[in-house]
């Protein structure tokens, strides 16, 4: 929906109203075109069915001040021991110390201009980021200490960040991120990949926050020839909360894994999406996505892959499965293949359900009470999505859900 | 001549694995090829069988003297080339004796004969399958569905049995059958041996060996025929290994 | 159904010399104007003394019709239908109706002879073996022209007929039934049909009533740019059963061919309504150029208890499919089952699948599709699955796989899964695969032909649809499946 041919609503005139106040430049003019173009994202939207931004973001809101209290010490990956870079509204908290082969600048134009167009959240993100351009991480070396990112955000307004991470050739490192929020600010995120030759990304994203903040974070990335990039999320979701991931697989042999997991209660909605474009030959991708909402939650899963043609070879696996533990819950599911070569192995497995009661009796009769039986066997359900990720972030991932059901 | 094999050249995506293969056996005889894993055993029974994929740089291939290098893989089947495969694939939702039936009737019609009866297809079916102590419910599922390695061998054997053909091809049968099987499909076999019939039979083992008493023995490695002899050279084979042919080779 | 069996098997290929189907039969034709306007359907209604209130539900739905847009959602691509040049009406002039089959014009029999159509009893009943009556009630363009078994169907009290008599003969009844499955304000192409709806198929099966034969219909679309709008409505009262077969062949023609139809099924408590298509219009040449335009609305509605309803279809025709033959689960413990096999070859493409929606308590539905895409096709399968709160222990199982022959042709796979309960149970499953060299390699050593190979490889990955149909249409189904990829391989 084109603001130009729609009134546009109260949120979409503060949007307006931001550009406005803000140095046109670094790409921003065309970046807000673009998102004037299709507006906020709603439900009438296909890939918005069950994500309606607009119906959210009702109220105009301006661009968030900066964090006026202290930086909390990290919650998520506390453990890890790990350099840290922190945003707090969209702004760079501090010179975050990186280990060797990592380096964080600003860049004016940090990508060609043109992908980010395509999505409204995205292009919302290059129009209203604070900082002209993109902050860029470039890896150029095997950084074996993870980055932690944190990713703070707070009060009532909106503000948007644009992030790229370029790993060159050969060169790898884990990003353990965690979005943070309080009150009931808007966080609209871009990042931006650049997956050289041979280069390997893995990335954790923890998100938790308070039950009214909107999280929308959009991954828009390339990955070359013998990459990999492997992503896990856990979210406990919010007002609303999408994590929408883009890849383009342009070289031959690269290796994907999207995990994820969502757990949701209260009114807490939260979408995973996806779209895995595979150009070359050979690939391999992997995804795994489990959901388990109670109380009047919200979840949806959206993966699709993409096989072009002549990317023969292709070995793509895709899995949604969702448990509702309430009346009210809801899960909403589209997993898509769009194949176009022949010699591919391509499959998904969709289910929905509530918890097995054989199981739960079968606990019960060993003497597990039904309580901590249902919570062994949702975490049993949660973990198959954790299963790829390196053991001490494992560990915190299992144990913040285990938190979480511990509070049921 | 059955079958004629001379001086059989076949590269895979230029790379020749069968290096100046010759070869024949006469009807009435069962020959057997033992090689290393390595050696173009299987690329010799997918050649003759016309899969795809080979190039056949030079030689020729005859059955009852016709050239069979030409021909689609069903005109030779036609023509009364039979191979028991290796690795028997699963037909999902194909039925067994549907998918022989059609098999039989496709070949009986490229040779200008009557299509079998169901009732005369069935008679058959069942005399084969009592050979093979096969029971008929195995018959009546999707070929190959669900079942074992040593079924599917079975099964095999027990197409062949239907299809009546003039030369087998039997690659690697023994391999993973346990004893009492090995015993009844080698039975099979047997049954098939006759004047007017000639068998090519590639293993590792001697074992199959034992029930069959080749006439003659083969060795290959290196994509050639090294070494022919009575069934005393697969005994020889089976203490002393390949590592003579080997280093001839090197 | 015999006939149509030796027909398939002399239907070669898939180019447009080798279409035996495409022929177009000289008879006189009586238009309504060309173009569409509020004058068209009066036309249309008067034309088939109609009552008052059929003529106000049309226009109705005329107006409506002009504040759509039309749909382009779906995987398909085609150029824009002028809506103003096509005709909405034609007949074959020497009267509508025939007292007996003898009266059918010579002309319109020799043109079934072709198709292989069994319009005769003696012509149904030959050849398979223990085969059941088939009542067929043809529609040529728009209007029946011989309806059999009538006499059969009245003793056992089963309604079978063209709307159009239905609409004079029982107008109540379809009153009561029609556009309660498939409102008017459905979407673009149900408000068009029921503006324009030419003719079609009533049945009504009574209570307590299982219809004593398989009730067949033939479509066929034969006037020169005349868009077939057919309207199909069929209910199964308190405890009735009824099994119908839908087929259909086009001639071949330069122009698209837009076909937009409406199917309603309702089945009352206990009552069981199955419904097979083989759908085999003209696809296009071989560059893709012409083909028919399926565009079609098919929904059910389980409305009793333990009612059932269940879609087999086999798509291999038309230059674009784009049906969803659905089931709306009210009754509680009504199920709903959708088969389907839908090949493409050439250019042609399909949008296909299904919705079940799940209202009562402990429905259940299951859904079975196979995709098959050859040459330079496009296959989706599209579905959703739906349970609304009030869905306690409610099933859903689905199976999507889809076999791609050849580089050049697409597959896609499109389910949409919605849970509004905890008490609901949806499992989805979904593969894509290739035609395997070495199980090709294998059947061909045994003797079979490479067409032969693929056909029988084919078959067996549809089988657990084709074995849904009823006997006599799985023998044409699994020989259309030979027909329709020819060429596919090599």
């Amino acid at each position: 929906m084109s603001l130009t041919q729609h009134k546009p609503t109260p949120a979409e005139t503060a949007f307006r109203e931001a550009y406005e106040a803000l140095d046109a430049s670094g790409g921003r003019a065309q970046s807000w075109a673009a998102f004037a173009e299709q507006g906020l994202p709603h439900k009438r939207v296909e890939e918005w069915k069950w994500s309606d931004v607009r119906q959210t973001l009702r109220q105009p809101r301006s661009q968030s001040g900066a964090v006026e209290s202290d930086i909390s010490p990290a919650q998520a990956f506390g453990t890890a021991g790990a350099a840290e870079i922190v945003f707090a509204n969209g702004r760079l908290i501090g010179e975050p110390e990186l280990p060797e082969g990592a380096v964080l600048h600003r860049q004016d134009e940090a990508n060609p201009p043109g992908e980010r167009e395509s999505y409204p959240l995205a292009a919302l993100a290059g129009a209203l980021t604070l900082e002209t351009g993109a902050y860029v991480l470039e890896i150029n070396g095997e950084v074996s200490r993870p980055i932690r990112l944190r990713l703070i955000s707070e009060g009532e307004g909106a503000h948007h960040l644009r992030l790229s991470v370029v790993v060159r050739e050969n060169a790898s490192a884990t990003i353990l991120e965690s979005h943070e929020g309080e009150g009931a600010p808007y966080a609209n995120t871009l990042v931006e990949l650049d997956l050289q030759r041979n280069a390997r990304l893995k990335r954790y994203i923890i998100h938790q926050g308070s039950a009214d903040v909107v999280n929308t974070t959009t991954t828009l990335g390339h990955v070359a020839e013998r990459a990999g990039y492997h992503q896990a999320i856990l979210t406990f979701g919010g007002a609303l909360t999408r994590f929408d991931a883009r890849l383009t697989c342009e070289g031959d042999e690269t290796d994907i894994r999207l995990d994820g997991a969502y757990l949701l209660d209260g009114q807490r909605h939260a979408d995973l999406t996806s779209v895995v474009d595979h150009r070359g030959e050979g690939s391999v991708t992997q995804q795994v996505v489990k959901g388990v909402v109670d109380d009047r939650g919200r979840g949806a899963f959206q993966g699709r892959f993409d096989v072009a043609r002549g990317a023969q070879k292709t070995d793509a696996q895709m899995q949604h499965h969702a448990l509702l533990l309430s009346e009210r819950a809801q899960s909403n599911a589209k997993p898509e293949l769009m194949i176009f070569a022949d010699d591919v192995q391509c499959a998904h497995g969709n289910t929905v359900g509530a918890l097995d009661e054989n199981a739960l009796f079968y606990m019960r009769s060993r003497g597990i009470d039904a309580a901590s039986a249902r919570a062994l066997l949702i975490e049993a359900f949660i973990s198959e999505a954790f299963a790829h990720i390196p053991d001490d972030v494992q560990e915190e991932f299992i144990a913040r859900s285990r938190e979480w059901l511990e509070k049921k | 001549m059955m079958l004629k094999i001379d001086n059989l050249h076949v590269s895979v995506e230029d790379k020749e694995i069968l290096k100046g293969l010759s070869l024949e056996v006469p009807a009435g005889e069962v020959h057997a090829i033992m090689g290393p894993n390595g050696a173009g055993k299987s690329t010799l029974a997918h050649v003759a069988t016309g899969r795809d994929g080979y190039e056949i740089t030079d030689g020729s291939i005859t059955l009852k003297g016709e050239e069979l290098t030409e021909m689609e893989p069903e005109e030779r089947a036609a023509k009364g080339l039979f191979l028991s495969f290796q690795y028997p694939l699963e037909l999902a939702g194909v039925p067994t004796l549907t998918f022989l039936r059609t098999a039989l009737n496709a070949q009986r019609k490229a040779r200008g004969e009557e299509e079998i009866s169901a009732p005369d297809f069935m008679k058959k079916a069942r005399a084969a399958a009592e050979t093979l102590k096969m029971p008929m419910d195995m018959l009546k599922r999707s070929l190959n569905a669900g079942f074992s390695g040593g079924e599917k061998k079975r099964m095999e054997i027990f197409q062949a049995l239907i299809l009546e053909p003039d030369f087998l091809i039997l690659d690697e049968t023994d391999s993973g059958l346990d004893i009492d099987a090995l015993k009844v499909v080698a039975e099979g076999v047997d049954n098939l041996r006759n004047a007017d019939r000639g068998m090519l039979v590639i293993t590792h083992y001697q074992r199959l060996l034992d029930y069959l008493a080749p006439d003659k023995v083969h060795v290959m490695a290196q994509g050639r025929i090294m070494d022919s002899g009575g069934p005393e050279l697969a005994r020889a084979l089976e203490s002393e290994g390949y590592d003579r042919y080997l280093e001839d080779a090197a | 159904m015999p006939a149509v069996k030796e027909t398939v098997e002399d239907v070669k290929g898939l180019e447009s010399d080798k279409y035996k189907y495409g022929f177009s039969t000289e008879i006189e034709q009586e238009f309504a104007p060309k173009g569409l306007d509020e004058e068209t359907i009066r036309f249309i209604s008067a034309k088939k003394g109609e009552p008052d209130w059929m003529l106000e539900y049309r226009l109705n739905a005329y107006q409506r019709w002009l504040t759509m847009e039309e749909p382009h959602w779906a995987l398909v691509n085609f150029p824009p239908i002028d809506y103003q040049d096509a005709y909405y009406y034609a007949e074959p002039k020497s009267g509508a109706k025939y007292e007996s089959i003898d009266d059918v014009p010579q002309e319109l029999l020799d043109t079934y002879e072709k198709l292989g159509i069994p319009l005769k009893e003696q012509e149904v009943l030959a050849g398979v073996k223990g085969s059941a009556k088939v009542a067929v009630d043809a529609v040529f363009d728009s209007v029946s022209v011989a309806t059999t078994f009538k006499k059969e169907l009245e003793k056992a009290g089963v309604i079978f007929m063209s709307i159009s008599e239905a609409l004079r003969e029982h107008p109540e009844l379809v009153r009561k039934y029609l556009g309660t499955v498939v409102p008017t304000s459905d979407h673009f192409f149900a408000a068009l049909n029921s503006a324009v709806f030419s003719d079609g198929t009533f049945v009504y099966v009574p209570e307590g009533v299982r219809c004593p034969m398989e009730l067949s219909t033939y479509f066929r679309m034969n006037a020169e740019g005349t868009g077939q709008f057919e309207r199909t409505l069929i209910v199964a009262a308190k405890g009735a059963y009824v099994s119908y077969l839908e087929g259909c062949t086009a001639p071949m023609r330069d122009e698209n061919q837009l076909h937009a139809a409406i199917v309603e099924l309702v089945a009352e408590e206990d009552a069981e309504i199955k419904y097979s298509t083989v759908q085999n219009w003209w696809p296009g040449d071989a560059d893709g150029k012409g083909g028919v335009y399926n565009f079609v609305t098919k929904r059910g509605e389980c409305r009793g208890d333990r009612s059932k309803i269940s879609w087999t279809q086999v798509e291999t025709g038309s230059a674009i499919t784009w049906k969803y033959p659905s089931c709306i689960l009210k009754g509680k413990e009504s199920q709903g089952e959708f088969y389907s096999v839908a090949i493409t070859n050439g250019h042609q493409q399909a949008d296909t699948g299904t919705k079940m929606i799940h209202l009562g308590e402990n429905t259940r539905s299951r859904i079975i599709s196979k995709g098959i895409s050859a040459g330079k096709s496009s296959n989706a399968y599209r579905g959703l699955v739906r349970a609304n709160p009030t869905a306690k222990g409610a099933r859903n199982f689905t199976q999507c796989d889809s076999l791609l022959i050849g580089d050049e042709c697409a597959a896609h796979t499109v389910p949409y899964v919605e849970a509004r309960t905890p008490h609901a149970t949806f499992e989805h499953e979904a593969t894509t695969s290739k035609l395997s060299e070495d199980q090709l390699h294998y059947v061909r050593q045994r003797g079979l032909s490479e067409e032969d190979a693929v056909a029988l490889l084919v078959n067996g990955f549809c089988k657990d649809v084709l074995q849904h149909l009823p006997m006599e249409f799985a023998v044409e189904a699994q020989a259309l499946v030979k027909v329709s990829l020819e060429g596919s391989v090599g």
